[in-house]
């Protein structure tokens, strides 16, 4: 039971990687909500956020990169870019889900 | 001895908490390891997912259907229709081209620069990731330092129009981050009137620009970037004066489509 239960969790993971790089963003955060209420204390859904931020963000020497400068030298620029939306959307869906689980009937608790 | 253990409904409160904790925990230290090594983990994303884009890639259009299935038949008729507009309206504007290039060539001659110098052809590069996978302007592209790729240098699609500019190398992928990537500021002309402003990146290949009432410009002016072969950007598509205001604002909208982008090409800075 408890190895299927693990298998259950790779397979899930595994899927949710794929998609990451197929689907629009938005779609996969609706697989993601899912997911987070399928298995318990999905903590590794964080981790498919910072590959996302990490691939897709424009990189930069400056710890939050750069914004509101000319694209022509932004690469010299420093600012202020948020590079942080995957992995604070996956944040908000494990947290929201923690909080959820407990409250709801039909949930079954593991 | 008396042993006081926890209430069970404190016991699940903490572990609640607990669990809170350790996805805040982990949250801090992935957005330190972003944060400090970006290109580090840049490096190790793109790798991880090449192959999936390069999956991606090979089947094309055929995966359009995962996010083709939510759009209403409507509108799909109108966008039919509009693209076929669109498409004579190319046409004759690809014959007008070919005339001014003609004489754009001679012109030149004539200060000794040739066409083919002003034009100075880049390298091809795939599409490995654009919008709207992620939510950044940014692509990823399949050429990068061994290409002979740097930062700064210019992304063209389609030919001749601007797309963005290289953010980062890495030895064979590159992010290239579009000019409408938000509140980027982009210098450019109105190819009508030579009229100079700084348009300002809303996203989703959007730009807004805040000029005076008497500005002259209007609906359908072409947007370029300065050069001496003006490489368009954009088009006006609307523009909202009100009339207590002494400025007008005008909405750009990026030539191309990112969301149909398969190749571009990458001119040296």
């Amino acid at each position: 039971m408890k190895i299927a239960g693990i298998l259950k969790r790779i397979l899930i993971d595994l899927f949710l990687f794929a998609l990451l790089f197929l689907l629009p963003w938005w779609l996969w955060l609706i697989f993601a909500a899912v997911s987070v209420f399928i298995i318990d204390r999905q903590y590794e859904i964080i981790v498919l956020g910072f590959i996302a931020d990490a691939a897709y963000g424009a990189p930069s020497s400056n710890f939050f990169g750069s914004m509101g400068k000319s694209t022509q030298n932004l690469f010299l620029a420093d600012g202020f870019e948020f590079r942080f939306i995957f992995i604070i959307g996956t944040f908000v869906l494990l947290v929201t889900s923690m909080i959820l689980k407990p409250r709801l009937r039909f949930y079954n608790k593991m | 001895m008396k042993t006081i253990f926890l209430q069970k409904s404190n016991r699940g409160r903490s572990r609640s908490l607990l669990r809170i904790l350790s996805a805040v925990l982990l949250l801090f230290f992935v957005a330190i390891l972003i944060g400090f090594a970006p290109d580090s983990s840049n490096r190790f994303a793109v790798a991880t997912a090449r192959p999936l884009w390069l999956v991606r890639t090979f089947f094309g259009d055929k995966l359009d259907f995962l996010t083709n299935f939510t759009r209403p038949k409507s509108n799909l008729i109108k966008e039919n229709e509009e693209l076929k507009r669109e498409l004579d309206q190319a046409r004759a504007e690809t014959i007008f081209y070919g005339a001014l290039s003609t004489e754009y060539g001679k012109l030149l001659s004539v200060l000794d620069r040739s066409l083919e110098d002003e034009k100075n052809f880049g390298k091809l590069g795939t599409v490995l990731a654009k919008p709207p996978q992620s939510p950044y302007d940014t692509l990823v592209i399949d050429i990068g330092r061994a290409a002979g790729v740097s930062a700064g240098d210019l992304v063209l699609s389609f030919g001749n129009i601007a797309l963005g500019r290289v953010n980062s190398v890495e030895e064979s992928h590159a992010t290239v981050l579009l000019f409408s990537n938000g509140g980027a500021e982009t210098q450019a002309i109105v190819e009508r009137s030579d009229l100079s402003l700084v348009l300002t990146g809303k996203g989703g290949g959007g730009f807004e620009v805040k000029l005076p009432q008497d500005a002259d410009i209007a609906v359908d002016d072409l947007i370029v970037l300065p050069g001496l072969l003006p490489t368009p950007l954009g088009q006006v598509v609307k523009i909202d004066t009100a009339a207590a205001s002494s400025f007008k604002t005008v909405s750009v909208r990026a030539l191309a489509n990112v969301n149909n982008i398969r190749w571009v090409e990458v001119k040296k800075n």
